[in-house]
């Protein structure tokens, strides 16, 4: 085919050329990934979790890694060890974080403490150490003693019961349970509260809508060592809201910000990471109800 | 150490040889005014030469010219200026005479061809920017040739220099080699403006028309400056030469007009007007945008003979969002238990209404007296004032119709006459500053002055939300009301040497002493700058300086910048400056120059966390250190640079939200053909760190199970502190191009453009926004935000500019 216009045609062509190239150019351009650019190191902090207890069965710790957004990671490939008075243990990965060991290997004793110590990947430690709360025991009632059901109204009854326990040494925050179950020992009604002193007026509210045959129940006293109290105080309560988020009325919600202030930013008990390693002691009995 | 006394020896004798034989020869000086034969106008620029010598020099702004060291002798000088015809006169010249001429020019039709000076230009001013490092001029008419949204905008222009930075794209603050912009010094016609933005910081508030030049130096400035630690934004009105000028311009965001003229030698009016009209055009469409800003201007110059000259300028710019809303509720009659009436009986209205306002301005004038004493002597007296000021208020108001009765009106009013906030602070700026001139040769010449500055700040705030504002006080507790009055005082007195000490080699040494009344002390600032011509077209270029300030606003970059608080602190912060560089201009229009520069910033008051949570501030220490190469031929340039801004607070050192690694930009203008200009501009920079203003993270939390005796595990949202500088922007890139078509009709020229902004629409993100969405994967339902880029999309602008 012959070119009329060769000269011509050849610009032509070069500036579509151009053009297209252009085009192309600003397309990539246009394609850019817009993502920020996130220094890891600043925001994946380490979550350490542990609690021991005299009359747990098992020994756990959790550990799990905060991203810069999303869901915290689990570690299931570091290396965790519990030391204490009579040996040292290596709990087992199980998954989702999680490490377990059987509590007879390492029986944890009051008045002990207890050293964990965890080895990452990379060489990075996290190490913490706690002192299990003294032994402690209800004063009163009585084991088996039993407690006569008052009717306040046609369809509420009460049960009264007042309880004093010693305190133990390491501990100030402490919480009564109470509970009524049926014949099978499934909950009907129950009694939960935080408190710092030695004493409380438990008082259980049955509706008789609930229809069961009773004539038991268990009172429980649980007694934490200072680390879990403040994160436990400082974590999920907030008096923004006004006093009535305070779940412990003995401590004002200036002290509550006051320990928040100096721990929110550490972990308890824990260094290397964030967390909370503590210890709970608790003891309970059975109670009966007369009707 | 023997070395630098040999130096200052050998200087110290080519300074007193060079002084004793301009003794002995009794030098004369030729001194004048050129004017327009037609309307006597000082003609600005004109080249003088005196014919068969290397000698000459061009006229100042108001016509005014001298030349010095004049051998005594009879002499022909040469006057030439575009658009005049060529002037000759004849001067005799005796031993140590002072001789004045003033040089008429006639207009005539025929352009002449340009004229290359190669003279020695000999004033104190342009010796002094021919010794600085790291100045840059900028002309309005490359102002208007930077793309920007709208209209042509002075800091856009400026924020397109190697050196000057923005922490996003959509600030107009400058952030100058790792200064913040309050470490700046913004002048218009030598007053100092606080806060000189529209649009909540988004546009200058200087109309570029009003622009001659701009004078910006990055650092190594002279002891002149003062009271501010990393840079200088000089601008110069308009010179005006014409009997009568008008410009204009029409675009999407506001229209402007400008009228000049010189009605005879003796004085010269300017006046300048800008006002946005989207609010207008809002109402058309039926939309209510209640907001507008404005800004005048307003200059006069006097020249009551050829040794005094007045010049008064008038600037005033202000922005306004005022918004109301009236709602009405239609009373019906109640009976005394106050349950409706049945039937409904009407009785009346109440009225509910709402008003947001939120004005703020800026005034600054200036009055300055020059004075010519003699050929050796002149002399600057001004007065200044500059004012800036912002309000708020948020408020429900009540009112009812006529006859209804008590009652209803009690049962309606309710709370609703209770003020909801105000904010009102102002910073009035009250200068003094006399200069004196003495240039008793062309081998050195010294400049010395005082200023006396009074600084009132009146801050208030009542009911105002400090934990979701991004006012930063810089006391413990930000309570809900404010009140803060204080006064700030600084007596600074300065001397400036020009010593050129060989052909090739000029020094400017210059000294700085301040007091602050904040701070109860003196500061003393030395500083130099030196150039060293290598080859006829290779300078050597350096500068060593100490600076210190007093005012300082709390902030540490952000989305936007406007009536930013200024504060006078207690201490005063210091910077260092030391620059190097090398300037080659192998011909007239291409430059190539390499620069390198720290700074170091000594005790600058920083924001102890996130502005969502400022409530302390602290002393932080930074540094920057950059290179800078750039690249100019003709109309096109280009140039990158490296460099590093930290900051060090509380033992832990950051990048700082202006810290940019590297920057690399290209712009330039092609003509193509008919009158049509394509003008573009590309830049390719690291993003810069930023600190999100609040962003979660979810962290594990466990809790104690009674019933179990274990811990359990669930997720929680939590506002954390986040490191400063840990995330940075994802690389920025952005092509901006305008296309534009000159027309001429009559005495009319106009000029209509086209632009694009971000022209390939590239996600520059400006910040980001938490997007939650589903993660299958996690158990009960857990969400978790991820980011979403929110940047600006392709604009395009189009508008029109005219001349007659």
């Amino acid at each position: 085919m012959k070119l009329i216009f060769p000269v011509k045609y050849n610009q032509h062509r070069r500036r579509r050329n151009i053009v297209l190239r252009l085009a192309v150019a600003l397309g990539l351009l246009m394609a850019c990934n817009s993502d920020p650019v996130v220094d890891p190191s600043a925001f994946e902090k380490p979550y350490v979790f542990g609690l021991l207890s005299p009359s747990a069965k098992q020994h756990e710790i959790f550990l799990s890694i905060a991203q810069f957004q999303g869901n915290p990671q689990p570690i299931d490939d570091a290396r965790v060890r519990l030391s204490g008075p009579t040996g040292e243990v290596t709990l087992a990965s199980v998954g989702k974080g999680l490490y377990r060991n059987n509590a007879t290997t390492l029986p944890i004793s009051p008045g002990q403490t207890y050293r964990l110590r965890i080895t990452r990947r990379d060489g990075r430690e996290i190490t913490g150490a706690v002192t299990i709360p003294t032994a402690f025991r209800i004063l009163r009632p009585a084991p088996n003693d039993t407690f006569k059901l008052e009717s306040v109204s046609s369809f509420t009854k009460l049960i009264r019961i007042p309880a004093n326990w010693t305190k133990a040494t390491g501990s100030w925050l402490m919480q009564t349970e109470a509970y009524v179950g049926n014949t099978n020992d499934r909950l009907i009604s129950g009694f939960q509260r935080l408190t710092t002193t030695t004493s409380e007026a438990v008082t259980i509210g049955i509706h008789s809508s609930s229809g069961s045959t009773f004539n038991s129940g268990i009172l429980k006293i649980t007694q934490f060592d200072s680390a879990y109290s403040i994160y436990y105080l400082t974590k999920n309560f907030s008096c923004y809201d006004g006093p009535y988020r305070n779940p412990l009325p003995q401590i004002t919600c200036d002290e509550i910000k006051r320990l928040r202030a100096a721990h929110q930013n550490r972990g308890l008990n824990v260094t290397g990471a964030d967390g909370m390693f503590g210890a709970v002691v608790s003891d309970s009995l059975r109670f009966f109800i007369k009707p | 150490m023997q070395k630098l006394l040999r130096f200052n020896l050998t200087a110290f004798f080519i300074f007193f040889s060079v002084s004793s034989a301009a003794r002995a020869q009794q030098p004369g000086v030729i001194y004048g005014k050129i004017v327009d034969d037609s309307t006597a106008a000082p003609i600005a620029k004109a080249d003088i030469v005196v014919e068969g010598t290397r000698r000459g020099t061009s006229s100042d702004a108001n016509g005014n010219f001298i030349l010095r060291k004049i051998s005594s002798g009879s002499y022909v000088l040469r006057v030439r200026f575009i658009g005049y015809a060529e002037a000759r006169r004849s001067i005799r010249l005796q031993p140590g005479d002072s001789v004045f001429v003033e040089i008429r020019l006639t207009r005539v039709l025929l352009k002449l061809p340009d004229v290359n000076i190669t003279a020695a230009r000999e004033t104190f001013q342009e010796q002094s920017l021919q010794t600085m490092p790291s100045v840059t001029q900028i002309s309005a008419d490359a102002i208007r040739r930077v793309a920007t949204v709208g209209e042509p905008d002075l800091f856009r222009a400026l924020q397109t220099l190697p050196g000057i930075t923005a922490p996003t794209q959509a600030s107009n603050q400058l952030y100058i080699r790792g200064g913040s912009p309050d470490q700046n010094l913004v002048r218009l016609d030598g007053a100092p403006i606080y806060n000189p933005f529209h649009l909540f910081g988004l546009a200058a508030n200087v109309n570029p028309d009003i622009v001659d030049r701009v004078t910006v130096s990055t650092g190594g400035f002279p002891a002149r400056y003062g009271d501010r630690l990393s840079g200088v934004v000089d601008v110069e009105t308009r010179h005006v030469n014409e009997p009568f000028l008008a410009l204009g311009n029409v675009s999407l965001l506001s229209s402007k007009l400008m009228l000049a003229g010189r009605p005879d030698s003796r004085f010269q009016w300017l006046v300048s007007g800008r006002r946005s009209y989207h609010d207008w055009a809002a109402k058309l469409f039926g939309e209510d945008l209640p907001y507008h800003f404005y800004d005048l201007f307003g200059k006069a110059v006097f020249v009551a003979n050829a040794k005094h000259l007045f010049n008064l300028s008038l600037f005033y710019s202000a922005d306004i969002l005022f918004h109301t809303e009236t709602s009405t509720i239609e009373v019906y009659e109640l009976d005394d238990l106050n349950r409706l009436v049945i039937p409904p009986n009407r009785i009346g209205s109440v009225y509910l209404h709402e008003r947001l306002g939120f004005p703020w301005n800026n005034l600054a004038a200036n009055l300055r007296w020059e004075h010519t004493l003699s050929p050796q002597f002149s002399s600057t007296l001004a007065f200044g004032v500059s004012r800036s000021h912002n309000s708020g208020t948020e408020q429900d108001g009540f009112s009812a119709s006529p006859g209804l009765p008590q009652k209803y009106i009690d049962l309606y009013r309710g709370p609703s006459r209770e003020v909801d906030w105000s904010v009102a602070n102002t910073l009035q700026d009250l200068s003094t500053n006399a200069s004196l001139l003495w240039q008793p040769s062309d081998v050195w010449q010294v400049q010395a002055g005082a200023e006396l500055s009074r600084v009132r700040f009146n801050y208030a705030w009542d009911e105002f939300d400090t934990e979701d504002s991004d006012i930063v006080v810089f006391f413990e507790g930000a309570p809900d009301s404010f009140s803060y009055r204080n006064e700030y005082r600084r007596h600074g007195f300065f001397i400036e040497g020009l010593w050129k000490l060989s052909e090739r080699l000029r020094l400017q040494p210059s000294l700085r002493l301040d007091y602050r009344s904040s701070a109860r002390n003196y500061t003393f600032d030395p500083r130099v700058s030196a150039t060293l011509e290598l080859k006829p077209d290779l300078n050597l270029q350096a500068a060593l300086g100490r600076y210190h300030q007093g005012l300082t606003f709390l902030r540490e970059g952000g989305l936007f910048g406007v009536n930013e608080l200024y504060f006078p602190m207690p201490f005063n912060s210091a910077a260092t400056h030391g620059i190097i560089g090398l300037e080659y201009q192998p011909r007239t229009d291409t430059e190539i120059k390499f620069e390198a520069y720290y700074k170091n910033f000594d005790r600058q008051a920083t924001p102890l966390r996130l502005v969502r949570s400022v409530s302390e501030v602290g002393m932080a220490d930074s540094w920057a250190y950059g290179l800078e190469t750039t690249a100019r031929r003709g109309n096109w340039q280009a140039f990158y640079v490296f460099s590093h801004v930290r900051r060090r607070f509380n033992n832990v050192a950051y990048d700082t939200p202006w810290d940019v690694r590297h920057r690399f930009q290209t712009m330039g203008q092609i003509y193509l053909g008919k009158s049509w200009d394509f003008d573009f501009q590309w830049e390719l920079r690291t993003g810069q760190p930023y600190s999100p203003l609040h962003l979660n993270q979810r962290i594990p939390v466990a809790v104690y199970n009674s019933r179990t005796g274990q811990l359990e595990y669930q997720y929680q949202e939590r506002e954390v502190d986040y490191p400063k500088g840990a995330i940075r922007y994802p690389i920025y890139h952005r092509l901006d191009v305008t296309l534009s078509k000159r027309m001429t009709a009559g005495k009319w020229s106009m000029a209509p453009y086209l632009q694009f902004i971000n022209l390939y629409n590239r996600r520059n993100p400006l910040f980001y926004e938490e997007e939650y969405s589903y993660f299958p994967d996690q158990p009960n339902d857990q969400y978790a935000p991820k980011l979403k880029p929110v940047g600006v999309p392709i604009l395009p602008s189009f508008g029109v500019r005219f001349t007659f």
